[in-house]
């Protein structure tokens, strides 16, 4: 090997990481060069040689004065191409990667970087570089010479070899474009000392550390530790530490730098815009957390924010016999989700039918809307340049979107007639399928009941099957508007003419960033809302209209997608453990654990909403599920590769709204909470009321109609009632609630139900508000399994790979009451899947008022809190976490 | 090859990229080792600084164009319209399957010549790619092009025919200047990138766009892709293991000296 190694220097002494790389270089093996470049870098030579150069090459020319790449690029160039240097090895700096880069450019040669590690191996050289924010390390090599590394900043420390370099110059000719930039001010040290790259310990800190003075902590440490303290570029830039601390006689403690284009104390793109800007403990998320962190230490108390006529009412439910979420109703007033349109007509958008959301059912009314209005040019031309539009809150279609999925292909074969089966967006048929009673060791097989067979059903991702539905309705002309939240719905004379989309770029106040965008008006001939389980929009018209006369039930779903080297081949499905069947805890739900295509398994566990127990957590019963001989099988060997949570309207036929259109708009799919519970099915009857809606809307909006004048839109109404939504709905309308008498008394009245068709029991049951069943801690409470890592987690790892990007320094999405009695507090804490719930610190016990703190970032928009006491309202558009494989 | 028009009509040519869209997932498939794209993806967050500059630029200058030029596969669609969304006048997408595999030297000759059809006055690329931490690109990018480079801008002013750029280093800011046109490749901390409008996003899709494979760009497959790529890729590995962990809270200033001991415990001081 013949390499040559830039060694750069700074106001007259030689960088000690390029000397550290100088040194390692020289113990691979052969003949070592170190170059420098510089004006007046002569004297400076020959020490190379101690670091194990045989040759010092001086490029010593006034061209060369200031640290710019471009004409150093040429003397490399030069160099190399005439000495026939075969390797070429950089310490990363600002100055260093340009001159690699561009040298790499001209040479055509191999250049890799951000190297840790640089060996040879089997007679060629391999370096080692992490990829992936460092969570996986790849193996390097160079096909030909001269082999160009650029080695990351700090990896090895400089080690004396003793030897003495011989000193050459070295021609410098530099080319006319190199010398185009030209330095107008250089930046200097402005104080003495060790360098971060030298320094042995740095304390590094970022905005994670809250507040300006909150650096105190990291000098206080560096002093102890004899260390210089280091911080991110953002709060350099914010002002909240100096670039370099100003040299005085209090400077003992070390300096603070900056680390300009440092990649691994600055942001994680993954998380938002910046991961280091992170208040709470409940942000620290995935594996990117400190091994050890220094915490801002909390306010003892927060200044009590509600009003006294609100404490009196606290009160009186903190001294009752039992606490339910329901008696801390949460701030937030419905009419301010109602507005009259705003926007002068220049700046506001009009489109033909508006649909919110983009689900199966929101798609499919687009999709349908566009094969009706392509058959009906005339209905097209009066909706105007943009006849069909679909905001979506998510990033992109599909990224909010959660199912099971074990979809029956019914809908799809009415809304693409004559379509193959294996065109549809399945990632495989139902073969084979179980019912299986679980106890904490063992497993049994019943007999499935006939509302969960699935033969000639298709196991899916929800969230690919959005993307494709996505795809088709763009094809029929729809424009899909992704990160668009739909915040209030627009009322004019009694009659819905649109939505205003969400402001983004507000900071945590509600004060306006630099980059903030108001949202916009959006008219509308026709909406559909199809927001999804608790849609916002829809819970505000349901309002509004005053249409949902009897309360609508939730359960929660918290899920996993494992990728595994083979996926077992059955539709499975758990009752049993780890619910608890005894009457007073109402827990009704289970599991289902899917073969997704051949390589993936999903799996989850559906808890009801309405169950007593506070310290219920359905993230961590999934965990607990897994530890079950039965499902770690399922698992061995297998990696967790997705991870999300949603509610599901459970209600069924009991909780239908009166009416599903209002004047001017339609609900569709499980905003109107058109779920079959026992058979596990919402996606088929989400398609099918969009395209009842869209064929509905159509109609409305015929030349000489409007869909807001009186039953335009009533076809909806009764399609729907014509429908197999109604009819298999209806059929197994008293199986959800007969299950608040437990698992025995449960299914003995879904039995008789279903072997009736529905006709027993004679009388609906009735439903009773998630926020009304009053919980308590039990003693003992519930234990989970402690999380390892690999297959049992604990929920911020879960967040984290939800991919959930929620801006932390914007204003809460979230109403609560943030001073509730300590049972429901315990219940909110435990039933989010997300962690955004957290007891104050100085939580007293049951039976009394306390704190809750609450951290929105972590939120992924799941919906239970609206069902127990409190409420989800849109986020910034594009925010919430990005599923993939859900 | 370019000539300096005045500025009042500068013409900036952006270069983005899609990365996949949480890290958390992103994978390094194990059979091509390369990066697997074939998840959710979105325009790399650190290019919207750079598509933020531009337009900023372009807005202070009065008329002018802004392009976002982007490589990647079909795909990526979706990303060169979020650059127009956000405000690009237009677009020109790279996708041919032979640049599959292209390492840093492969990238820039790409990038170069749809450059050098743009003839932009400034060439803006990002601090680095969400998904590659390469940190490198825009200077070979500039050597290809025989133009100018100025990395690390933490602020960038057009005045004169010239750009003046602050740049950030390890020892504090310079400032250089670089007459038009040239290359510069700004920080994450020069701007707070914007939001999409609504018009904007509902408008994306009309805005001019054209898609190029390599032969339009006058390159041969061999000069791309893996085969244009000096460097390979031998095998994966996992991070040396971190080891136990412990949590330490700050209970009224007692939490450095307990990490002081716990180092001291590890033997680390």
């Amino acid at each position: 090997m013949r390499a040559l190694v830039y060694v750069e220097d700074h106001e007259g002494e030689l960088n000690r990481g390029s000397l550290g790389v100088l040194s390692h270089v020289a113990g691979l093996g052969g003949e070592v060069s170190a170059v420098l470049c510089g004006s007046g870098v002569k004297t400076l030579a020959a020490e190379t040689g101690r670091y194990g150069a045989a040759r010092a090459l001086v490029a010593d020319d006034p061209a060369l004065e200031h640290p710019l790449p471009q004409p150093r690029v040429d003397v490399l160039a030069q160099l190399v191409q005439e000495d026939g240097f075969d390797t070429v090895v950089f310490g990363a700096s600002v100055l260093t990667a340009d001159v690699a880069a561009g040298l790499a450019a001209r040479l055509g040669a191999g250049l890799n970087w951000d190297l840790v590690g640089l060996e040879e191996r089997d007679g060629r050289l391999v370096g080692r570089r992490p990829a992936l924010q460092d969570s996986v390390y790849v193996d390097v090599g160079w096909k030909r010479e001269p082999r160009l590394a650029l080695v990351r900043s700090g990896t090895w420390d400089p080690v004396e070899r003793g030897g003495e370099a011989e000193v050459a110059e070295v021609p410098v000719e530099v080319q006319e474009f190199s010398r185009r930039a030209v330095m107008l001010e250089r930046a200097h040290a402005e104080s003495e000392g060790p360098a971060i790259e030298e320094a042995d310990v740095i304390v590094a800190g970022g905005r994670g550390l809250g507040e300006p003075k909150n650096f105190g902590l990291l000098e206080e440490l560096a002093k102890a530790l004899g260390g210089a303290v280091a911080a991110t570029r953002a709060v350099v830039d914010a002002g909240w530490y100096p670039l370099r601390r100003p040299g005085g006689a209090d400077r003992q403690d070390g300096r603070a730098e900056a680390l300009p284009g440092v990649r691994h104390l600055g942001r994680d793109p993954a998380q938002g815009r910046d991961a280091e800007r992170r208040h709470d403990r409940g942000d620290q998320q995935g594996p990117e957390r400190a091994d050890l962190r220094v915490r801002r230490p909390r306010r003892r108390r927060r200044p009590a924010r509600d009003r006294p006529e609100g404490d009196a009412a606290r009160e009186g439910a903190a001294r009752g016999m039992t606490a339910r979420p329901a008696d801390f109703p949460p701030p937030f007033d419905p009419s301010a989700f109602v507005a009259e349109p705003t926007d002068p007509p220049e700046e506001r958008i009009d489109v033909g039918v508006l649909v919110v959301g983009a689900g199966p059912a929101g798609l499919s009314a687009a999709i349908r809307l566009g094969q009706l209005l392509e058959a009906r040019p005339e209905v097209r031309e009066r909706l105007g340049d943009v006849p069909v539009a679909v905001v979506e809150k998510g990033r992109a279609p599909g990224a909010h979107l959660l199912s099971g999925a074990v979809v029956n292909p019914r809908a799809f074969r009415e809304l693409f007639p004559g379509i193959h089966t294996a065109d549809l967006p399945f990632r495989r048929a139902v073969v084979r399928e179980g019912v299986y009673y679980l106890t904490p060791r063992r497993h049994v097989r019943i007999p499935a009941p006939p509302t969960m067979w699935n033969h000639g059903n298709h196991v899916a991702s929800i969230g690919e099957v959005g993307a494709w539905l996505a795809e088709r309705a763009e094809e029929l002309g729809a424009t899909l508007v992704p990160e668009t939240a739909a915040r209030t719905l627009l009322v004019s004379g009694g009659r819905v003419v649109g939505v205003r989309t969400g402001d983004r770029g507000r900071g945590r106040s509600g004060e306006e960033l630099p980059n903030f965008e108001a949202g916009s008006d959006i008219r509308a001939r026709v909406t559909i809302l199809a927001e999804g389980t608790q849609g916002h929009l829809a819970g505000i018209a349901l309002d509004h209209f005053g249409l949902q006369t009897r309360p609508q039930v939730w359960a929660l779903g918290v899920k996993e997608v494992w990728e595994v080297e083979r996926a077992h081949d059955r539709v499975m499905h758990t009752m049993g453990w780890p619910l608890r069947g005894g009457r007073r805890w109402r827990e009704f739900g289970g599991s289902f654990i899917y073969p997704l295509g051949e390589h993936h398994v999903s799996l989850g566990m559906v808890v009801g909403l309405d169950y007593t127990d506070a310290t219920l957590s359905v993230h961590d019963l999934l965990q607990e599920l897994k530890t079950h001989p039965l499902v770690r099988r399922l698992l061995a060997g297998g990696k967790r590769v997705g991870w999300g949570a949603k509610t599901i309207p459970e209600g069924g036929f009991l909780a239908l709204p009166e009416r599903l259109t209002f004047p001017g708009g339609l609900i569709v799919g499980d905003s109107a909470g058109l779920v079959n519970v026992p058979a596990l099915k919402g996606i088929h009857y989400a398609m099918k009321s969009g395209m009842l809606a869209a064929e509905a809307a159509v109609d409305a909006v015929a030349p000489g109609r409007t869909a807001w004048e009186p039953g335009a839109l009533d076809a909806y109404d009764r399609a729907v009632a014509e429908s197999y939504i109604r009819k298999d709905l209806e059929r197994v309308r008293n199986m959800r609630p007969a299950f608040r008498y437990g698992f025995v008394g449960g299914a003995l009245v879904a039995g008789a139900a279903l072997n009736s068709l529905g006709k027993l029991p004679p009388r609906d049951l009735e439903l009773e508000a998630d926020a009304s069943v009053p919980v308590d801690v039990p003693r003992p409470r519930r234990r989970y399994p402690k999380p390892d890592g690999e297959l049992v987690f604990d929920k911020l790892s879960s967040v984290y790979l939800s991919g959930n990007r929620t801006r932390d320094d914007a204003p809460s999405h979230l109403r609560v009451d943030r001073r509730v009695r300590r049972e429901v507090a315990e219940a909110w804490v435990h039933m989010c899947p997300a962690a955004v719930y957290e007891l104050g610190r100085d939580a007293s016990p049951a039976g009394t008022v306390v704190n809750v703190e609450v951290t929105p970032a972590n939120c992924v928009q799941c919906g239970a809190i609206s069902a127990k006491g409190g409420r989800l309202t849109p986020a910034e558009g594009g925010d919430g976490p990005e599923y993939t494989l859900m | 090859m370019l000539t300096g028009r005045e500025v009042g009509d500068v013409k900036i040519a952006v270069c983005v990229k899609e990365t996949p869209e949480a890290t958390a997932r992103a994978r390094i498939d194990p059979g091509t080792k390369r990066l697997d794209r074939t998840g959710a993806a979105t325009l790399n967050p650190f290019d919207a600084h750079a598509l933020e500059e531009g337009l900023r630029l372009k807005e202070k200058t009065g008329d002018g164009e802004v392009v976002a030029l982007l490589m990647g596969p079909p795909k990526a669609a979706d990303s060169v319209r979020k650059a127009l969304a956000i405000g690009a006048d237009r677009a020109v997408h790279v996708a041919d399957d032979a640049l599959a595999g292209s390492d840093l030297v492969a990238t820039a000759r790409v990038l170069a010549k749809a450059l050098e059809r743009e003839e932009a006055e400034l060439v803006l690329l990002g601090q680095q790619g969400s998904d590659s931490d390469g940190a490198v690109l825009w200077s070979a990018v500039a050597e290809l092009l025989r133009l100018p480079v100025v990395s690390q801008a933490a602020s960038v002013e057009l005045a004169d025919g010239k750009v003046k750029v602050s740049r950030q280093t390890e020892y504090g800011y310079d400032v250089i200047e670089a007459p038009l046109p040239c290359v510069v490749a700004v920080s994450d901390a020069i701007n707070e990138p914007r939001y999409p409008s609504l018009k904007g996003i509902m408008g994306a899709k009309k805005k001019p766009q054209e898609t190029l494979g390599v032969a339009d760009l006058g390159l041969s497959p061999e000069e791309v892709g893996e085969a244009g790529s000096g460097t390979e890729v031998y095998a994966l590995a996992d991070p040396p293991s971190r080891g136990e962990s412990r949590r330490i809270e700050d209970d009224g200033g007692s939490a450095a000296g307990e990490i002081v001991e716990y180092l001291a415990e590890k033997k680390l001081l």
